[in-house]
Order: structure tokens, then sequence, then C-alpha cells
């Protein structure tokens, strides 16, 4: 075991640890999530408090602590948050990005790079200004959720694998739907909706820009479903995987 | 049939190289662009250190080379201030755009170049990169160029050599023990880290 290492990550969220202390969760390109202490940066003359807040690209040394690791030193790679908290949309965007990294980022250590590739890209754009907020974000998403392996059917049905273009949505069964597979209640989006997602899903930003609100609002609708879906099955599922574990041992 | 100094007109050939190996031995697929590879590493090693590379040359031209960095953390600084500004254009930092993971990775650190060898490796500052075509593997080049590289190093000061590899990559592992190299600790979750000592 190395007693410092270091790494570059984006800092998901921070919190306060005893009276001075913080603890900072990272997301690093070649760690995963790290969680660490950062004594002393609530104080005032903090040598580097302000590098570790949410939304900032660093790069930290670590001393590996009994229980949490330590930060040692920081360089800021990239303060995207200057280009974020001061606007509100662009704000409340890159605050999900974040939120929705660090759940999808169950496991302290375990590399998550492309998930790391994905959260820079999101707050880059979302920090240069030069796009909508809210298709960045439902680009990230989109591709969040490839990483996790529950992206959207998008052209072919999610039940059959019948090629599209289909007219059904449905979440639990995972996309696009034929006709045959739909079940009741599933979503009838625009053929334009589903042009949007995999526009979105391919980077195809022409496409994507070009779309009228009310197609914008429909194909964010199905992503935050498909997206909450999945993360409240997780959360539901995940006690009942562990003591299973822990029988089987017994 | 000779190993010898780089010159700047082995600059192509080099880049080359790097290419047709970047992947254990062979290409990398799928990137819009395969320069990129070279450009992180290839490029800053012979533009900034060339007096450190050699090359492997036959009948058919250059075959194989070693670049290095004498020390890892003055060579990361000197690559952020003066060859990722080269790039912002051509090869811009990843965004939301689709690119493939491998582009994106590539991209993330042509502009951010971070190494764990500053901190991991105190006792090895110098790092390097060898790579030779198929045809040139398994005749004893790599090592001569590895003492072309050593000598090279001595001479400048340097204390210690490593170099960081892909667990998986057994070919080159073997390789590299077999040189006398010994295996490091590193964090970094998929690699292995070889050490020489030069003193």
């Amino acid at each position: 075991m190395v007693s410092l290492y270091r790494d570059t990550g984006v800092v998901l969220r921070v919190q306060k640890l005893g009276e001075a202390d913080r603890i900072i969760t990272l997301l690093s390109r070649q760690h995963g999530k790290v969680r660490a202490a950062a004594k002393g940066v609530r104080r005032t003359s903090s040598r580097f408090g302000a590098r570790l807040e949410p939304f900032c690209h660093v790069d930290v040394q670590f001393y590996t602590g009994r229980t949490l690791d330590v930060v040692t030193q920081v360089e800021t790679v990239d303060a995207f948050g200057s280009g974020i908290v001061g606007d509100y949309p662009r704000y409340t965007a890159a605050c999900a990005v974040l939120e929705t990294a660090d759940r999808l980022s169950a496991e302290e250590g375990e590399p998550a790079l492309k998930l790391y590739l994905l959260v820079v890209g999101a707050l880059r754009a979302l920090s240069g200004r030069e796009r909508d907020p809210a298709l960045v974000l439902d680009a990230f998403l989109l591709r969040a959720m490839s990483f996790a392996g529950w992206a959207p059917a998008l052209t072919e049905c999610a039940r059959c694998g019948t090629p599209g273009p289909h007219h059904s949505f449905s979440v639990p069964v995972g996309g696009a739907v034929c006709g045959g597979c739909r079940p009741a209640g599933a979503a009838k989006p625009t053929a334009d909706t589903f042009r949007m997602l995999d526009a979105l899903q391919h980077g195809n930003w022409p496409v994507a820009e070009g779309m009228p609100n009310t197609t914008r609002r429909e194909s964010s609708g199905l992503i935050a479903a498909h997206l909450q879906w999945h993360l409240e099955r997780q959360l539901r599922s995940l006690p009942l995987v562990e003591r299973n574990r822990v029988a089987e041992v017994q | 049939m000779a190993i010898r100094p780089y010159r700047p007109s082995d600059f192509d050939a080099v880049h080359l190289i790097c290419k047709a190996t970047a992947d254990a031995g062979v290409p990398m697929t799928g990137l819009p662009d395969p320069d990129i590879v070279g450009h992180c590493f290839a490029g800053p090693y012979v533009t900034f250190e060339p007096e450190l590379a050699s090359v492997h040359e036959d009948e058919q031209g250059v075959a194989g080379y070693v670049i290095a960095a004498l020390d890892s953390t003055a060579f990361e600084a000197r690559w952020r201030a003066e060859w990722s500004p080269r790039f912002i254009e051509s090869h811009p930092p990843p965004s939301v755009s689709a690119e493939p993971e491998a582009d994106a990775w590539l991209r993330e650190l042509l502009h951010n170049p971070s190494s764990p060898a500053a901190v991991e490796f105190p006792d090895h500052p110098s790092h390097l990169h060898i790579d030779l075509l198929a045809r040139a593997r398994g005749a004893g080049v790599g090592r001569r160029l590895l003492d072309a590289l050593f000598d090279s190093l001595r001479a400048k000061g340097s204390p210690g050599v490593h170099l960081l590899v892909g667990q998986t990559n057994t070919a080159a592992i073997s390789f590299y023990r077999a040189v006398g190299f010994t295996e490091l600790t590193t964090s970094v979750p998929g690699l292995a880290a070889f050490g020489m000592r030069l003193d």
C-alpha cells in the first residue's frame, strides 16, 4: 500500500467534519470515488480551502490514513465554478450532474474513468456557456445511464429488439417499445422526441438545438423518469443484496 | 542496423511507431484522429528532451525508439505550459460532444498530463517510453535502446527511472523484468510500475 498518492478529480460534495475540517468527495480519473479529510479548510488561513468546493477540477495529493485518507496538497486544474455559480440554470444543472455522478459511483476506489470524463465534459460545457444548460444536463444523464448500464433503447424495441422507429416509450421496459410489446401506460412521445433523445445520446448538437421547447420538455421528462426509476430501484434492492451476501457467508 | 541518437528528422517516424504500438503493441482503434496518440506519448518527449531519445534503424528505416523525461514533475509542468496550448483548437479538452471514451481520455491527458510519479516514485524521478515495431522485437534491440538511455540519464545525474505499463501487457512486463527492472508499488488500478536505480 502506498502512503502517498495523487490524482485529478472533480469535487462532488463537501461535508463538515469537526470544527475546522471537511470531508471531500471527489470523482477521480484513476481511483474512482475518493472520500478524504481536508484538515483546517474552514479556517480563513487555509492554504487550499477555496480550491476544494463543488465543481472544482483539482490535482490532489493524499496521504493514506487509517480510516479516511487526508488531503495534503491541492492545485486547481479547471475552476469550473466561476462559470457556473452566478447563473441559476447552469448552477442547478451542474448540481444535478454532481449528484447523479455521486449516486452512480457507489463504490469508493472502483475506477470510473468514463463517468469522470462525462462529468468533466458536462461541467466544462456548463461553465463555457456555449450551450443550453438543460440540453447539456440531458446529454450527460443519458450517457451516465449508459455508464451504469441502463441506457434507454431509442431505435430498437427494448423488449423484442425489433428495429424502429417506434412510437411508444416505457420506462420499466427500458425505452422505446414496438406496438406488440407496448405495456399499458407507456408514453407516446412524438417522433421528434425520439430524434431528440438520439441526438443527445450521440452528440448531434445541430439537431438537438434545433428542436422546439415542447420536444425538449418531453425528452427531458423521459430522461428524468428513466433515471429516477433506476436510481430508486437501485436503492430499494441494495439492502436485500447485502443481506443475501451475509447469509451466504454464514 | 544500429542504435543511434534521435535526430529532428526522425520526428514523423517516431510518431508513426507510437501510433502503431499504442495499445500493448498494436494501434488503438476508434480514434477520430489517431495522431493524438503521438501528441500525448511521443511529441512532448522528442520536442523537450531530444537528447534523451534514441532510435533503432534497420534497412527499412526507423523501427523502434526510447524516449524519456529526466524530471517527471518538471516535464509535466513544461507540457502544461508549452505543449497543451498548441492543441487548444485542434484537440480541445473534452466537452459534451460524443467522442469515444479513448479520445476523450487522450484529450483530457493532452491538456492535463497528471502522473502519480511525483509522489509515488520519489527515488525514480525520470520516466521512459520504449516502443518497437514487430520486426524489431526479440533481437536484443530493446535492451540496447535502454542501455543507451540509462547512460544518458546517468550522465545527467538521474538517480532512477520508472515506467508504467498495463497489468495485462504480459509480454512487456516479462521484458522489463528480464532487463532488470524491479516492480514498484503504485496506487493506480490496472497499471504496473517498474523502476531501475541508476546510481
